[in-house]
């Protein structure tokens, strides 16, 4: 394992940005977040993620709006959707803009990490970057 | 009045009269003719005094124009009867009757056209119109056809005949004339008021005429006392009595006595010298006679004139004297009359009017007040002339109505001088009146009514008398004026009491001291139930502020309030103070309320009213618990629609401490965890279940079923406690809320609940405003900002497609709602704990997009704050 996996995290809220910096760097990621879709957009293009977690809703651009563009520009990305209030309609509508997966806050360490396993599978088909030794076992 | 017009009555009456009239025209005038015709001087045709043509002349003197074709037409058979009886040619009689009606229609006419009263010889004007006119010029010019004819038919010499004829027609105007006028126009109507002693001094200077006149006949005979054998015998023995009559008895008089003086002066020429041609040989000239006659006639007239002239003055002087002091007296009685007494004062002054200033009629008018009729206050009439008739002044007396109402004085000394006014003159006539006098009551620049005065008689209204009664009418226009309004201010008086009495509150007028002066009905039963122990009541004569300051410092402080806010009232601090308190009775508290206000009357005081609000306390009561249970329910309902973004804020936190947490747990496993990172992971997890908790407390609060708790409330923390609560909400709906809060905080005193309440429901409001709308710019703008007057303005400004036309005005109603599922409440609920504040509430619509809705409170005030 050379290198970590590089996740992105994008959160208006401020306490729920640092428990996931923290949660995920305890997992073994490299971690980098931004308040805001505009922030991550303002940052180098060429600094491409591994897996981005987003808020559904944002003051501004929302996580959907950015999901949407990133699926219209053909990117591989993968992408999680967290959210406090969640609906179907949400929901169904971020699965067809191209989300790994969609959970609901406040959710479950193994819910987020089987979600980035499973984003990464499929953002990299056939190369395994699942950093599953230091999360393994952690809450079951 | 004139003796024709004297017999106007009915038609048929007055065609009586008039033939009546002529034939006494006729038979004077034959009678006229037979007496010149035994004074004559054989074989000569004049006579030494011939009267026809003097009868004819005061017989058209006395007849209106209209009628002289009728006197000459009945003195002309009496001429004819009378000459035929002389040896006369006919063509001679007929030329007579020529020469001399055209000397009776030159003296009538002239007199009529030159004098003012041409019946009338009671001023020296007069007289010399009398004497130039009809005594020289008439007899001069018809004497020159006369002595012509006479000449020419019965040749005797011109001169003689004309020196003869003018002398003789001169000496029958002078006697005759006055005396048949006077006799004929006045003595008539005055026969009955001539005083008794004046009847006595008549018929004495009659007895000196006749006793006289039997003296000097009795020297005729030859067994005589005396002797007094000379034509100018009755003269010198008459002289006295004429003077007399001259003196005492006018024109009239004189006349009538010459005339006397005159028949016996030729009668004792006939008797003693057996004709006038024996007279003329006795050396005795007639027309010396005459002469003396004439000059003696003029010189008494004259006499007489003047003499009548200075007792009409004095007696003008002596009636402006009586007047006088009848209006003082008149003015001092109106000024004092109260006017119920008014009527009968009236009455009593009109007869004082009426007699002192000998009028046969007084009366006098209201106009009413359309002036469609005027109405008779009060009518005397002079003793003898019956009760006063009955009239109604615009139906009989239409022309002088017009006149009155124009405020024009209408003055008749004849009811002949109305030729247009027939319908005027008609009732004159029915009511027996020749000449009246009819004054305008003016007051201000209307006029009120009218005084009559009425005379059966034709006379004149002097300047003076006019302006007497007008002073007269001035008092009586003041008396109804001042009835008037006195009228006018019982009516008001008993409408105003009528008024209090009907009020269904108390109400007492009590001077500037305190003490109550008047009070209605309702104020004595509502203090009777209002009266406790601590509590006095207050009646009339009592004073309002003392028994309250007892009863404050007895065991009612309250009332020390009471007292100190009605004396800012009357010191003009303040324009009135209200006073509510609470008495005890069997059935439970009562609520009553006092009402001060400050009198404008310059003798200041003011008006209490009182009056109970059990049941409107009662009702205040119920509708502030209704409110807040209402305000309760919507709370708790939008809530219920809040509940899923207070959710999802509440997930914030949740998720923040269970990410921290579970990372916690990762660090701690291995052998040598980061114990800074695991303390930084607490610190956050703590503020992030405080976060939660806030969150939750609010909830509660809002939730929370109470009274209202008054307090000062900073409107800026509590529009920042909504922002918070909504911010979720605002979140899903993705919209943008702008807080543009004034820096100072503004304190209002309220309930914060329900004052964040209010903000909420005008947040979520607009939230929900836009969430109808479609794209585009998504905002709420929140603001406050203080303005002039003490008061916070909160402004909720939403981007969302605004209100329907015309609904400005019904947002705030209940039930109003535009959304599927509401129940619109929100914005109701919102104004009335903004008016329960004291504050108000407005839509209004954005000029580009959207909707504003203000609210304004008053700030809590600086003393207190």
């Amino acid at each position: 394992m050379t290198q970590p996996a590089r996740i992105f995290v994008i959160d208006d809220e401020a306490s729920v940005r640092r428990a996931l910096d923290r949660l995920l760097r305890a997992c073994g990621y490299a971690v980098r977040t931004f308040a805001s879709v505009d922030e991550y957009a303002g940052h180098a293009a060429s600094d491409r993620p591994d897996c981005l977690i987003v808020d559904l809703r944002m003051p501004g651009k929302t996580g959907l709006d950015l999901l949407e563009s990133m699926h219209a520009s053909g990117s591989s990305v993968p992408v999680i959707m967290i959210t406090g209030h969640g609906d179907i309609p949400m929901a169904v509508r971020a699965m067809k803009a191209g989300a790994v997966e969609f959970l609901t806050k406040p959710f479950d360490d193994r819910a987020l990490l089987d979600a980035i396993d499973l984003a990464m599978r499929r953002g990299q088909p056939g190369e395994s970057v699942s950093p599953r030794s230091v999360s393994e076992g952690s809450k079951e | 009045m004139n003796s024709a017009g004297l017999l106007l009555g009915g038609t048929t009456g007055r065609r009586v009269g008039v033939l009546v009239f002529l034939a006494g025209v006729g038979a004077a005038y034959y009678v006229g003719v037979l007496v010149g015709l035994e004074l004559r001087i054989p074989p000569a045709t004049p006579s030494v005094l011939w009267p026809p043509n003097a009868i004819l002349t005061a017989a058209l003197l006395v007849t209106p124009t209209r009628l002289w074709a009728l006197c000459l037409a009945a003195a002309l058979p009496a001429h004819l009867i009378a000459e035929f009886q002389t040896d006369w040619p006919v063509a001679l009689i007929l030329a007579l009757f020529g020469t001399n009606s055209s000397e009776a229609l030159l003296a009538a006419g002239g007199v009529r056209l030159l004098s003012d009263a041409p019946a009338r010889l009671d001023t020296l004007r007069r007289l010399a119109v009398f004497l130039v006119v009809a005594v020289l010029a008439a007899p001069l010019l018809s004497t020159f056809a006369d002595a012509a004819a006479v000449t020419w038919l019965r040749a005797e010499p011109y001169w003689s005949v004309w020196r003869n004829r003018l002398t003789s027609n001169m000496l029958a105007q002078l006697v005759v004339v006055p005396a048949v006028v006077g006799l004929v126009s006045r003595i008539p109507w005055q026969i009955g008021r001539v005083p008794r002693r004046r009847r006595f001094e008549a018929a004495a200077l009659a007895f000196g005429l006749c006793l006289t006149s039997w003296l000097v006949l009795q020297t005729t005979s030859d067994d005589a006392p005396l002797l007094l054998l000379s034509f100018e015998a009755p003269v010198i023995m008459q002289l006295p009595f004429v003077l007399w009559a001259a003196v005492r008895f006018g024109s009239t008089g004189t006349s009538l006595a010459m005339l006397v003086t005159t028949l016996v002066t030729w009668w004792v020429g006939i008797e003693v010298h057996g004709s006038l041609q024996g007279a003329l040989t006795s050396g005795v000239t007639v027309l010396a006679l005459q002469l003396v006659l004439i000059v003696v006639a003029v010189t008494l007239l004259t006499l007489a004139t003047v003499m009548a002239e200075r007792r009409q003055t004095e007696r003008t002087l002596a009636e402006r004297l009586r007047f006088e002091e009848v209006f003082s007296r008149l003015s001092a009685a109106f000024v004092q009359v109260p006017s119920d007494r008014m009527e009968a004062a009236f009455a009593t002054w009109l007869a004082h009017l009426g007699t002192s200033l000998a009028m046969d009629c007084v009366r006098l008018f209201r106009l009413s007040h359309d002036e469609d009729d005027m109405a008779v206050v009060g009518a005397w009439v002079a003793p003898g002339c019956g009760p006063p008739a009955a009239m109604s002044v615009k139906r009989d007396f239409p022309w002088t109505f017009g006149r009155i109402t124009e405020q024009h004085a209408v003055i008749v000394s004849s009811r002949g001088a109305l030729p247009s006014a027939t319908v005027d003159r008609i009732s004159m006539t029915e009511h027996g009146y020749q000449s009246m006098l009819v004054l305008p009551l003016i007051a201000g620049d209307r006029s009120l009514g009218a005084l009559a005065v009425g005379c059966h008689a034709e006379r004149a209204w002097p300047e003076a008398l006019v302006t007497q009664l007008r002073l007269v009418s001035e008092v009586f226009a003041n008396a109804f004026m001042r009835k008037r309004t006195e009228d006018a201010l019982r009516a008001s008086e008993l409408m105003k009491s009528e008024i209090l009495e009907s009020l269904t509150s108390g109400v007492a007028v009590i001077d500037r001291t305190g003490r109550v002066g008047a009070v209605n009905e309702k104020w004595t039963r509502l203090m009777r139930e209002s009266e406790g122990p601590s509590y006095p009541a207050v009646h009339v004569g009592d004073n309002l502020l003392e028994s309250f300051r007892a009863a404050a410092d007895r065991d009612n402080p309250r009332l020390a309030e009471a007292v100190a806010g009605v004396k800012t009232v009357m010191d003009g601090a303040r324009e009135r103070f209200v006073f509510e308190h609470v008495g005890q009775s069997a059935d439970g508290s009562r609520w009553w309320v006092m009402v001060v206000a400050r009198l404008k009357a310059p003798e200041r005081g003011a008006v209490v009213t009182y009056a109970e609000i059990t049941e409107r306390r009662r009702a205040e009561v119920e509708a502030q618990q209704s409110r807040q249970e209402l305000a309760h329910v919507t709370r708790v309902s939008t809530m219920g629609a809040l509940a899923v973004s207070l959710a999802h804020q509440l997930n914030q936190p949740l998720a923040g401490i269970m990410a921290n947490a579970q990372a916690a747990q990762r660090l701690l496993q291995v052998a040598r965890p980061d114990v800074i990172e695991v303390q930084a992971i607490l610190s956050d997890i703590v503020d992030d279940d405080r976060r939660a908790s806030e969150v939750i407390q609010r909830l509660r609060e809002m939730l929370k079923k109470g009274d209202a708790a008054v307090g000062r409330v900073d409107l800026g923390a509590a529009i920042r406690d909504v922002a918070t609560l909504v911010h979720s909400d605002a979140v899903i709906r993705n919209v943008a809320i702008t807080l543009d809060l004034n820096g100072v905080p503004l304190f209002v005193r309220g309930d914060r609940v329900q004052l964040q309440q209010a903000v909420l429901n005008l947040v979520v409001n607009a939230l929900e405003a836009i969430n109808d709308a479609s794209g585009g710019d998504r905002t709420v703008l929140v603001a406050s900002r203080r303005l002039d007057g003490n008061l916070a303005q909160v402004t909720v400004r939403d981007s969302g497609a605004g209100l329907e036309a015309g609904a400005e005005d019904v947002v705030f109603e209940p039930f109003y709602t535009t959304k599927q599922g509401g129940m619109g409440m929100g914005l109701s609920i919102a104004r009335s704990i903004v008016e329960a504040h004291g504050g108000s509430i407005r839509a209004t619509n954005d000029a580009r997009r959207g909707a504003t809705i203000e609210l304004t409170l008053p700030l809590e005030s600086m003393e207190r704050a």
